[in-house]
């Protein structure tokens, strides 16, 4: 019958779908790479290192979260988070978050790196070494910084593994895996690297590292021998005045914080990974995401908040950061005589731009008739004076077009300059000695590329003094003043002339809230910040 | 089949009619009589009477009692009147006619769109809401999300934002996943279109013949993966055989926003702050703050003394809006059309957004032999809008808290207005929120293009094939615009424009075998199914900047260097096979059994296919038990169980990925280069990762009463949730959680519980005649289970034990007085050296100060601190209800809709930001509401609002207790009155009918909430209840006129 037929051909084609199904339903991402096709060449193995070094570089870090907290933290600069700058915070501090992220990416990337290494990787035994190293240095480099700013967080020597909750490690086991990873990287890395891959860790920065390492665990003869090396390695000096003019003295030690080298009549003072630079964290404005933001993933500085270039300072800018103009600029010194007849300390004009200052002190920039106006000043800041150090170059003449969102200026993590006085220090509190030959030489060695007379003997208030000038609103001094606290040069009351809301808690950060959640009550808050 | 006649035999006869008339006049008779109801012998005003086949007619007069010329005494008298069912009389030799009409009962033969078939609504085992096309002309709205609303027992509407054209928030049954999509699958004309709200977005109420909402999980497993969170079946508008209808509608009304904020002016502003200033100073003596100079009267007459109210200048207060629509209908018994098209042109209240949209629509069914059949359905659907441009902060807020010092305009100024500038506005630099709306777009350009073919053959007696292709096709275009302009502080020193594109085509291919048969007392339906489903996306999105010619708006005219550019590409698959056998023995006893296998792309490899069966059973027991009572028309009682999964999961999460080194440069070198990275595991696999599951039992009783007066239900349902997708967290120590996708598990276990109760009264009095219908839904939810436990978000959480979406903080007790903290002789406060006063209370900050909110100390350890937080806030109502009422009056109809939720939180962040006189974190001396002049000194101790300060110390702004508000209202949701011409009247004017009407929506909202809208609804569960500035939905008023020829 038809109608037989018709029924049979229906029931077939209502089940022919049956035989081509799981063909039917398997379907490949068309968007991502999956991680099966990864892990297996050399150049896979580069890009994931150069992964490691990202979080550095990241908005959580020095890109914005980082910066911020501790301009804020700073005596020196005024900040409009008040809060933050009376450390009247807790553990939901976005930026506290921020930064824990940030740190702990940069660890699991390298942890990673290790963990996926394997023998069949084509890779030659010089570039192995040198790459071992780096992500040994830089896995060191996060966990100093995990260290001093977190003490007791978590240790994970392997990458993290879902559904697991970490506990609580302590400061002494962090700082001893840190140390570890340092020296590892000390006994791979090049002391130098060809011109393409400037910005790569060096011997010089792993060194480096672990001789700060052992300052902030106050062992000083291990620091001063660390440091030491650094200054061994002969491939280091300080940017210095080629001529006994007031602009070179300015300028050579503002090179330190431009991104254009810095020309005077007598000399081109260069400016990002110079002599100087013993390792600096890579900003570039070439490559940026599609929001036209950079800082997440990619190199320049997010500057939204800061004081920080031509265009957010003067034009529109988000004039949220200002200089202590009461008490710091007494801190500069007077010289009776200096070579180029200045009458105060050289770092005085590269920290401060006051209203009326002129914006360049070259003569033939275009705005070196024009100065500083009061209405560029937050006046809610109470402020006159603007940060000068991190205004060079002027983005007019570097890249106008991505001016507002990023700041593409290397931030300078090590410089020679900073190796010279914890040397000093180190070797000082080692001997206790104030005419420690070799201590007084790398002191007055800073001194003197300003112009400024040399001390006869180190005193604990010339480190204070010295470090407080040389290193203005370079994210040192909170962290120095919180060392000298613990190290026993100031009490809580000398801290507290400085920071007036200062709290034994003030040593560190608290765990992020946000963490303690996740871990379900197997990480603690540090007990400093449970009162 | 209806009994109409075809169009061509009515045409025929009407011809005949008019070249017989002359000759038959000498048959003419007049006839007289009344017409009355059956049910209680009223009379019935303007029953229509007419001979069959002519347009000879009139209509019953007030005392019911009409008169009528015959022609002859074969003539037929047609009595018809709306709601009742229609007699004929022939006229034969009386002269007499009394008719009693009785109530048309044919509601109770409706059939109800069950998914791959239909059922009489009386023979219903599992648990479906029907909204008619009659309820829906009742509402104004002019989407059918919002038409829907109130409307449903168990369906919880919501809407998300007052934008013209955004979507509502659709629950069925309370929260159907903790993590992935909980809203309702919807499919229109049997074809699968999508999931919510969305999905509805463009339909018109006016094409809709019915709307149907299965709810129980015995009624949605038909629908398998895709049935978990319920299903909405549409039913569009078909032709029907008879004389051609011809309707036009036109309807225009206006806009506006039922509540205004009230925002400290200029000079309450500027004393404001300097109080602030000089309290912040007394308690400050180590680090005083200076008083930014533009708040003194010097600085601000320089700029005029200007007070800008940002709130009047966003807002439009008359936003007009109309709405055309035309349909034309009919056919014969081979065949039947039905064609609409409709224009649409909205404005919101929120200046510059605006929504126009016009579509097309067309079915037509043919009856090719007696066993064959085919029809289709397109329609074609393009719209065009302009959206709330992109903002440095929301609108709604940024108008709260921007500076009023601050002038709108700047001719100076690139772009022409002034922006946030210390020197003018002090610290202040929330944005000129005017200016960015006004000169950033944000438009948008979308088609929609649905269709559907079948093809219907009857191999046996009882058997059918189907076999039918659904093609949709969906574009839209969205374009951001962003010119240069100076704004001070927040100016935008670079052009850019972004392009983005999505295209999604869908094609859902079903093949059907049905089996109808009685044998005996036993009736059978049998249903078979074989479904495909394909559906394939693209997005791409284009950016570019610095533009030379800003006239000049294509991508191509940027700065080559700042081009950028993105696709995302998603494929979805789905297999199925179903059966279903619906059984019923004399119409008492009701079987419904069916099983679906479905398989789908989205799960993991080793849980690829998915069973989910389903069994309900129905009984008539007022003919077994209660045969004596005769005012019982019907009594039934339903059970019902099912297990229906949801695949709305996301697409491949079952793989691991790594991130595309395009978003990883770090630069090396001198010069500098660019070095690629890639970031390993953007997503942790989850290869076991399934569809999740309930498991639903319902059971219900349906009574009629009072010849059909009465109609009550009330159903009991538990809906048990299992295999939720939960995310493991991803602890910042896992250094991923910026970047990658956390693992899924199928391991949460959620349920909702509840009651429904639906009761309509059908009423007529005379001429009076109206018709109530209430509905209550009760819901009650709990998290079972959560294997990495509690889920905590910014306010949201799922806790084990409580109910999803809960709000969690702080218990906020009271205002801290002077007495709480160390005193002097005097009895007040003594502050210490450094400005801090000493608690006598468990401690909060450093500074916590008198006036400061004192929040609880939950564990008693002496310290406020995070583990002090708890539950405080409810997120899902207890109650929620409507209620509909439809009354007819002679010409006049009138009606009105109330909807209303009972038991529920709302988090009013925009309070927490405008309304708090102890400042915020950021110091931005925002402008604030008025209310926070009243704010605590020692000698003014107010117990609603905190000291003053430009920083928020205490942080009296956390998420606490002191900003969760009842969320409860009750809301006059739709109201209408319409007039109806007279039929001899509109005769006349040679129209069949004619109706006006005036209507307004949201007239009326009864709440505590102090906010715009206390209806503040997302569809995350675990972002929702939060005021953090939505549009507001405004009031509308609405006036129209319906034709039809």
């Amino acid at each position: 019958m038809k109608a037989i037929k018709y029924l049979f051909i229906s029931l077939l084609l209502l089940f022919w779908g049956n035989s081509c199904s799981e063909d039917f339903l398997d379907l490949q991402n068309p968007n991502q790479l999956a991680e099966s096709s990864f892990y297996k060449t050399a150049d896979d193995f580069e890009k994931l290192a150069i992964t490691c070094y990202m979080p550095m570089a990241f908005s959580n870090m020095y890109g914005s979260s980082y910066l911020v907290l501790n301009w804020a933290m700073d005596d020196r600069v005024i900040h409009e988070q008040f809060n933050t700058q009376n450390l009247q915070f807790d553990a939901t501090l976005p930026q506290v978050r921020d930064i824990y992220y940030a740190i702990y990416t940069g660890i699991y990337r390298c942890n990673l790196f290790f963990q996926k290494y394997n023998d069949k990787v084509p890779l030659s035994e010089q570039r192995k070494n040198s790459m071992f190293g780096e992500v040994h240095f830089l896995r060191g480099l996060y966990y100093f910084y995990a260290g001093f700013l977190f003490e007791v967080p978590p240790l994970l020597k392997e990458p993290y593994v879902p559904n697991t909750y970490y506990p609580n490690s302590t400061q002494d086991s962090i700082y001893n895996f840190a140390e570890a990873e340092l020296k590892e990287a000390v006994n791979l890395l090049p002391v130098s690297w060809p011109s393409t891959e400037i910005g790569r860790a060096t011997k010089g920065a792993a060194l480096a590292f672990l001789g700060k390492l052992y300052l902030y665990r106050q062992m000083w003869s291990q620091a001063a021998a660390t440091f030491k090396q650094v200054m061994d390695l002969g491939v280091y000096e300080l940017s210095k005045p080629v001529a006994q003019d007031s602009l070179d003295y300015v300028f050579a030690y503002l090179a330190n914080f431009s991104k254009m080298d810095l020309p005077t009549k007598n000399a081109v003072y260069k400016a990002e990974n110079n002599k100087e630079s013993v390792f600096e964290i890579q900003y570039s404005t070439k490559y940026t995401d599609s929001d036209g933001r950079a800082g997440k993933y990619l190199p320049g500085r997010r500057t939204t908040g800061s004081f920080l270039t031509w265009y957010n300072s003067f034009i529109n800018g988000f004039k949220n950061i200002a200089m202590d103009d009461k008490k710091f600029p007494n801190e500069f010194e007077k010289p009776s005589s200096h070579p180029a007849g200045l009458t105060r300390d050289p770092r005085y004009y590269a920290t401060f731009i006051w209203v009326g200052d002129t914006l360049d002190f070259r003569t033939n920039s275009p705005l070196h008739n024009q100065v500083l106006q009061v209405s560029q000043l937050n006046s809610s800041l109470g402020s006159r004076a603007g940060m000068r150090k991190y205004l060079y170059p002027f983005h007019t003449e570097y890249d106008f077009a991505m001016a507002p969102y990023v700041d593409p200026t290397n931030w300078r993590l090590m410089r020679y300059a900073d190796v010279l006085l914890m040397y000093a220090e180190a070797k000082f509190r080692e001997t206790n000695d104030g005419t420690e030959p070799t201590a007084l030489a790398a002191f007055n060695e800073v001194r003197s590329r300003v112009g400024l007379a040399p001390v006869a003997a180190l005193t604990k208030q010339a480190f204070i003094h010295e470090r407080d000038i040389e290193f203005a609103c370079e994210h040192s001094r909170y962290w120095d003043l919180v060392r000298w606290y613990q190290s026993g040069w100031l009490t809580i009351d000398e801290v507290r002339q400085f920071k007036p809301y200062f709290q034994p808690r003030n040593v560190c950060l608290p765990i992020p809230l946000d963490e303690i959640n996740n871990m379900k009550g197997v990480l603690k808050q540090n007990p400093k910040w449970l009162s | 089949m209806k009994k109409c006649k075809s169009a061509g035999n009515r045409l025929l006869g009407g011809l005949i009619l008019w070249l017989t008339c002359g000759s038959l006049l000498f048959g003419q008779q007049l006839v007289t009589g009344t017409v009355t109801d059956a049910q209680d012998n009223s009379p019935l005003i303007g029953a229509s009477v007419y001979l069959k086949g002519t347009t000879i007619g009139t209509t019953t007069d007030v005392d019911g009692k009409y008169s009528i010329q015959t022609t002859s005494p074969s003539d037929v008298i047609v009595f018809q009147y709306v709601g009742y069912q229609p007699q004929e009389v022939q006229v034969g030799d009386k002269k007499v006619i009394n008719v009693a009409l009785a109530v048309e009962s044919k509601l109770l033969d409706e059939l109800v769109v069950i998914g791959y078939g239909t059922v009489k609504k009386k023979d219903l085992t599992g648990s479906v809401s029907v909204v008619s096309a009659a309820e829906l002309k009742k509402s104004n709205m002019t989407s059918l999300g919002s038409a829907l609303q109130g409307r449903a027992a168990g369906v919880i509407i919501s809407n998300t934002s007052g934008n013209p054209g955004a979507s509502v928030s659709i629950r069925v049954r309370g929260v159907g996943s903790i993590n992935r999509g909980a809203q309702p699958l919807v499919v229109i004309d049997g074809i699968p279109v999508g999931t919510g709200g969305g999905a509805l977005t463009g339909l018109n109420p006016e094409d809709i013949e019915s709307v149907q909402v299965l709810k129980d999980a015995s009624a949605a497993a038909i629908y398998g993966t895709e049935g978990a969170n319920g299903v909405i079946l549409i039913q569009t508008k078909k032709g029907s055989s008879g004389a051609p209808v011809v309707t036009f509608r036109v309807q225009s009304g206006f806009a506006q926003l039922p509540k205004r904020m009230d925002i400290l002016n200029a000079d309450e502003y500027c004393n404001y702050y300097k109080a602030a200033y000089e309290e912040y100073n007394r308690t400050h003596p180590q680090a005083p703050r200076t008083m930014p100079l533009a708040y003194t009267p010097e600085r601000r007459a320089e700029f005029g003394n200007v007070s800008t109210d940002w709130q009047d200048l966003i807002t439009v207060n008359q936003a007009w809006n109309q709405n055309y629509y035309l349909s034309a209908s009919g056919g014969n018994e081979k065949a039947t059309y039905m064609l609409s098209g409709n224009y649409l042109e909205e404005n919101g209240v929120l200046i510059t957004t605006w929504r126009r949209a016009l579509s097309l629509k067309a079915n037509t069914d043919f009856k090719i032999t007696d066993k064959f059949r085919i029809g289709e359905n397109i329609s074609f659907g393009t719209s065009q809008n302009r959206n709330q441009a992109d903002q440095q902060g929301n609108p709604w807020v940024t108008a709260a808290i921007a500076s009023p010092l601050m002038p709108v305009y700047n001719p100076d100024a690139r772009g022409g207005y002034q922006g946030p500038d210390e020197y003018i506005t002090g610290t202040n630099e929330r944005t000129n929120t005017y200016a960015e709306l006004m000169l950033n777009k944000n438009t948008g350009r979308g088609n929609s293009f649905f269709s559907s073919l079948y093809a219907e053959l009857d191999l046996l007696k009882g058997l059918t094939f189907k076999n039918s292709l659904g093609l949709m096709y969906n574009n839209s275009r969205g374009t951001t615009w962003r010119p240069v302009y100076d704004l001070a502080q927040r100016s935008n020193p670079t052009n850019f424009l972004q392009e983005s594109s999505y295209e999604g085509t869908k094609i859902v291919w079903d093949e059907q075998l049905t089996y109808t048969n009685q044998f005996g007392l036993h009736n059978l339906t049998a249903t078979a199914v074989h479904s495909m489903q394909k559906s394939h996306s693209d997005y791409i999105q284009a950016s570019n900047a610095n533009f030379q010619y800003e006239n000049l708006q294509v991508l191509g005219q940027g700065d080559p260097l700042s081009a950028a550019a993105s696709q995302f590409k998603g494929d979805v698959r789905f297999e199925s096979y179903l059966a279903r056998v619906l059984y019923d023995y004399n119409s008492r006893y009701f079987l419904t059994a069916s099983v679906r296998r479905d398989g789908s792309s989205r799960f993991g490899k080793n849980n690829r296919w998915g069973t989910f069966p389903s069994v309900s059973v129905a009984w008539k027991f007022n003919e077994d038990l209660l045969k004596s009572l005769t005012w019982l028309d019907m009594a039934k009682v339903r059970f019902g169980y099912g297990q229906t999964g949801n695949a709305d999961i996301g697409d491949y999460l079952y793989d691991a990925y790594i991130s595309g080194s395009m978003e990883h440069v770090y630069t090396l070198g001198s010069p500098e280069r660019a070095v690629f990275g890639a970031a390993p595991f953007y997503n942790i696999p989850s290869p076991n990762v399934k569809w999740e599951s309930v498991n639903m039992t319902n059971f219900g009783i349906d009574v009629n009463m009072f010849g059909n007066k009465i109609q009550a239900s009330i159903e009991y349902y538990n809906k048990l949730q299992d295999n939720l997708l939960v995310q493991l967290p991803l602890p910042l120590i896992s250094g991923m959680s910026g970047d990658a996708t956390p693992p899924w598990v199928n391991l949460g276990k959620m349920h909702n519980r509840g009651l429904e109760a639906l009761v309509t009264y059908k009423h007529s009095a005379g001429n009076f005649r109206y018709e109530i219908t209430g509905n209550i839904t009760t819901i009650s939810n709990k998290v079972d289970y959560l294997p990495a436990g509690d889920i905590i978000q910014d306010y949201n959480t799922a806790l084990v034990g409580h109910a999803i979406g809960a709000i969690y903080g702080y218990v906020a007790e009271r205002i801290l007085q002077e007495s709480d903290f160390v005193t002097d002789q005097n009895g007040h406060a003594v502050m210490n050296a450094d400005g801090t006063y000493t608690p006598l209370f468990p401690k909060q900050q450093d500074r916590t100060s008198p006036g400061d909110i004192k929040f609880k100390d939950l564990n008693k350890d002496g310290v406020v601190n995070e583990l002090d937080r708890t539950l405080i806030g409810k997120v899902i109502p207890d109650l929620v209800y409507g209620l509909t009422f439809n009354a007819t009056y002679k010409a006049f109809d009138f009606s009105f809709a109330l909807l209303g939720e009972q038991g529920v939180d709302v988090y009013n962040y925009y309070r927490s930001r405008a309304g708090l006189a102890s400042g915020d974190n950021t110091s931005k001396d925002e402008n604030k509401l008025r209310e926070v002049l009243n704010y605590w000194t020692p000698d003014n101790p107010v117990k609603n609002q905190t000291r003053i300060s430009i920083t928020d110390e205490n942080n009296n702004g956390r998420t606490s207790s002191w900003w969760i508000e009842d969320g409860s209202f009750l809301r006059l949701r739709d109201i209408q009155l319409g007039y109806t011409l007279p039929e001899n009247l509109s005769k006349k004017l040679s129209i069949s009918r004619l109706r006006v009407y005036a209507g307004a929506t949201n007239l009326l909202t009864l709440t505590k909430y102090s906010g715009y809208d206390p209806e503040v609804r997302s569809s995350d569960i675990l972002n929702t209840n939060i005021d953090g500035g939505n549009y507001p939905v405004p009031r509308s008023f609405t006036f129209g006129v319906t034709v039809d020829f």
